[in-house]
């Protein structure tokens, strides 16, 4: 049997695109016209088509202001944040460098030289393997010496004295340039000592 | 149809009109969108986009534990605008307080006032500043107020709200640690540029490499999402550790500080070196300059680096260690010493003390400082001999150390060596050396004749955490280890058999050194100088060496010299125990005969 099946062109056309004007014009006796009641059907779909679009298109753009809000807002959140990490990183600096300071050689002399501390200067040392005692556990002490390695760094900053007393620095050291702050003991202004109250 | 044909003509016209518009539109747009696309593009990011400098920050200079010397302070530049502070007739409106709607009324001379309050100006200076601005452009619209403020200024004049005034961040180098090694550390001026010691030296370390960022703003200088570009980060610069200790250096600088004035010297050096690895672990001068306060001092070098001055009787060390090393002499080589000896016809020279001809060990010789002994003996090695020795022992060349500038001393070449500086350099004369050549010296005695070169720079470690070493130099063998171990013996016995021995006995520890008493060139006439430079440099603890101490006290006007060097060496060396923590030596001092 032969495979090939002969094909009606005109038939296959006819199938696929069949333009309207084509088609002889169907034969229509004269009679009232009918209200187009199929538009009228047709009506409220076009107008749910239509209202769906919209609604979607005010539903993007709705959207998209919203995003458009949270994204600008979360620019001013960055920045906000930026800026208190900023604040925070300099004073942590700042309080950074005030230890760096306080830890001085010359603020730490001073300071146990207000105290009244002494030098024990050469001290004697325990050899843990055979107990024995290395140097003379009566070895001379010595005064401090005063501080004469200069650091501009902390002219404003008192010492503590013995007393606990803030004293001025250079009260300690006479023939210094005496600082611009009260050279006689100022009572301690920090966190008094709480009393043991029962 | 007349009136169609109208409306036919109207229709062609507007349809002509909007044509034409179209086109008009159409031309424009190609030329906007192709034509003058780029330069538009160009120009409109310049007015959206601000390039802003992301500033690096100079890195840290810390000692060996990393206790800070030098550091840096991020501080604030008050500006304001001269036009604006006259706009209004010089009234602006700001908040009651922070946060409220309400406004007062505040008139620039009343925020001058609050302004100066802060600063500590006078509100006349800051009118002034605004003054001269204005007189010498009537729409200036930047002038300083005040430079490097601090952050609690910062704040409070923030919090003013004023709206002609502005800041921006200025950084500036802070030395915590003031005048502690300042000598070394160096300083830098305002503009932020290095001018002395490390800071110089590691500059290429310290400093950092500057970021740029782009970002569109608006109005209110917020930026636009989504626009920032950064286009470079910022390189913080690197982190220079030194050899130093800071807490043993400022107590090295307090001890030749004291001995300095005890005794009215012109000046005072004190070195403490490591004496297995060369590290230095503390050099002082006196009255050493705060980098904070460089006007403060007159003295900003870094002396023991830059100033070498002859040694003296401290290098007879030298040619004692070179004559055991050549097998020349032992310290029990007999020598009868005069106090007196003129070698060849105008070559003299004479002990320090008068005595009649002594039956001296070369140990003898050591212990009583003999010139006359030292150079009879010496004499027996050619000066191309006494020279290499010097060589190996590190002088007449630079140290590399990791200071910008560190002096070779002075050391001719023997063929130059006139008949009495032939015999003066074997007691320390006719050369120089820096204090820290001088200690080198030791070094290698003490770390069985192997000298290595003097470190001050231990590292550089980079933002980024990768660490380089500088290049010190190599070690280099001056003497054979037998050599230095016997010099080692001659050098305890100096300690313990001459007058010295109570400035320097410290309880429980062996002590080795030598004296060095050395005469100086004036360089105003050309002549030696009456005064002199007294020294002295030893090893502790003598039966395992640790650390090497040198201390030199210049010309005292009152007091004796050589007391007070001997002093600061042994307050050195009881300030390197306790922070080392080095423990007592052991065995006892074997006894080496003076005389024969």
């Amino acid at each position: 049997m032969n495979s090939t099946v002969p094909l009606d062109r005109d038939e296959l056309l006819s199938g696929f695109a069949a333009p309207a004007p084509a088609r002889p014009a169907p034969v229509r006796p004269l009679r009232p016209a009918e209200a187009p009641r199929p538009a009228a059907r047709r009506r409220p779909r076009v107008m749910a088509g239509a209202l769906t679009a919209v609604g979607v298109i005010l539903a993007i753009m709705a959207a998209q202001l919203g995003l458009s809000i949270l994204v600008s807002q979360g620019a001013y959140e960055v920045r906000a944040l930026q800026v208190e990490e900023r604040d925070l990183s300099r004073v942590q600096s700042v309080l950074k460098q005030n230890l760096e300071k306080l830890s001085s050689p010359q603020n730490l002399a001073e300071n146990a030289t207000a105290l009244g501390m002494v030098q024990n200067s050469q001290p004697a040392t325990l050899r843990l393997s055979s107990g024995a005692v290395l140097g003379s556990l009566e070895t001379r002490t010595s005064e401090p010496l005063k501080n004469t390695v200069p650091n501009a760094t902390l002219e404003s900053m008192p010492v503590v004295d013995a007393k606990g007393l803030l004293v001025s620095r250079n009260a300690a050291q006479p023939g210094a340039a005496s600082g611009n702050f009260a050279t006689t003991p100022v009572a301690w202004k920090g966190k008094l000592p709480a009393p043991d109250t029962h | 149809m007349r009136n169609g044909r109208i409306r036919v003509r109207r229709r062609a016209l507007a349809l002509l009109i909007v044509g034409v518009v179209a086109v008009v539109f159409a031309v424009r747009l190609f030329d906007l969108q192709v034509v003058q696309a780029p330069k538009l593009n160009a120009d409109a990011k310049d007015k959206r986009a601000v390039p802003v400098s992301i500033p690096s920050v100079r890195g840290d200079i810390v000692d060996r534990n990393g206790d800070v010397f030098a550091t840096t302070d991020e501080r604030y530049d008050v500006q304001l605008s001269p036009k604006n502070t006259v706009l209004n007739g010089g009234r602006f409106y700001r908040p009651v307080s922070p946060g409220s709607a309400a406004t007062v009324e505040v008139t620039s001379k009343e925020a001058f006032a609050e302004i100066g309050a802060i600063t500590g100006q006078k509100p006349e200076e800051i009118q002034k500043i605004v003054d001269d601005a204005l007189a010498k452009n009537k729409k200036s619209d930047f002038a300083y107020v005040k430079r490097s403020v601090d952050l609690v200024a910062l704040k409070k004049l923030k919090d003013l709200g004023i709206p002609w005034l502005t800041f921006d961040t200025a950084y500036s180098r802070v030395y915590p640690s003031g005048a502690v090694a300042g000598n070394i550390v160096g300083f830098s001026g305002s503009d932020g540029k290095p001018q002395a010691g490390i800071e110089i030296s590691q500059n290429a370390c310290l400093t950092g490499k500057d970021g740029s960022e782009v970002y569109e703003r608006g109005a209110d200088g917020v930026a636009l999402p989504g626009s920032v570009v950064v286009t470079q980060q910022a390189v913080n610069g690197g982190t220079i550790k030194l050899t130093l200790d800071r807490d043993l250096n400022w107590q090295a600088q307090e001890i030749i500080n004291k001995q300095v004035a005890d005794v009215g010297a012109e000046w005072g050096y004190l070195v403490i070196m490591n004496a297995k690895t060369g590290e230095l672990v503390a050099v002082a001068e006196n009255n050493s300059v705060d980098p904070n306060n460089v006007d403060g001092s007159p003295n900003r070098e870094a002396r023991s680096f830059t100033s070498p001055y002859e040694p003296g009787s401290t290098f007879k060390s030298i040619t004692a260690a070179a004559l055991i090393d050549q097998g020349k002499a032992t310290p029990l080589t007999p020598n009868l010493t005069p106090s007196h000896w003129e070698p060849e016809p105008n070559v003299q020279f004479g002990d320090s003390f008068v005595h009649p001809p002594e039956p001296w060990t070369l140990n003898g010789i050591m212990v009583h400082s003999s010139n006359v002994g030292i150079s009879m003996l010496g004499n027996q090695l050619s000066p191309a001999v006494r020279y290499s020795y010097l060589q190996k022992f590190g002088i007449g060349q630079s140290t590399k150390a990791g200071m910008p500038l560190e002096d070779s001393g002075l050391l001719n070449q023997p063929d130059k060596w006139d008949r009495q500086t032939a015999y003066n350099t074997m007691f320390g004369q006719g050369l120089s050396s820096t204090i820290v050549q001088t200690a080198g010296v030791y070094q290698a005695l003490a770390n069985g004749g192997v000298r290595v070169p003097p470190t001050l720079v231990q590292s550089c470690t980079s933002a980024a955490g990768e660490t380089k070493k500088p290049d010190h130099g190599k070690p280099v063998r001056a003497v054979s280890e037998k050599t230095a171990s016997t010099m080692m013996g001659v050098l305890e016995s100096v300690v313990q058999e001459g007058w010295i021995k109570p400035y320097l006995e410290i309880p429980g520890y062996r002590i080795a050194g030598k004296t060095g008493t050395a005469e100086e060139v004036d360089p105003a006439t050309g002549l030696y100088r009456t005064d002199y430079v007294h020294s002295f440099a030893g090893i502790f603890p003598a039966d395992d060496p640790q650390y090497v101490a040198v201390a030199s006290v210049a010309f005292p006007s009152s007091g004796d010299g050589g007391i007070a060097a001997m002093t600061a060496f042994r307050n050195a060396a009881e300030a390197t125990i306790r922070t080392f923590h080095i423990p007592p030596s052991k065995g006892a001092y074997k006894p080496l005969p003076t005389d024969y």
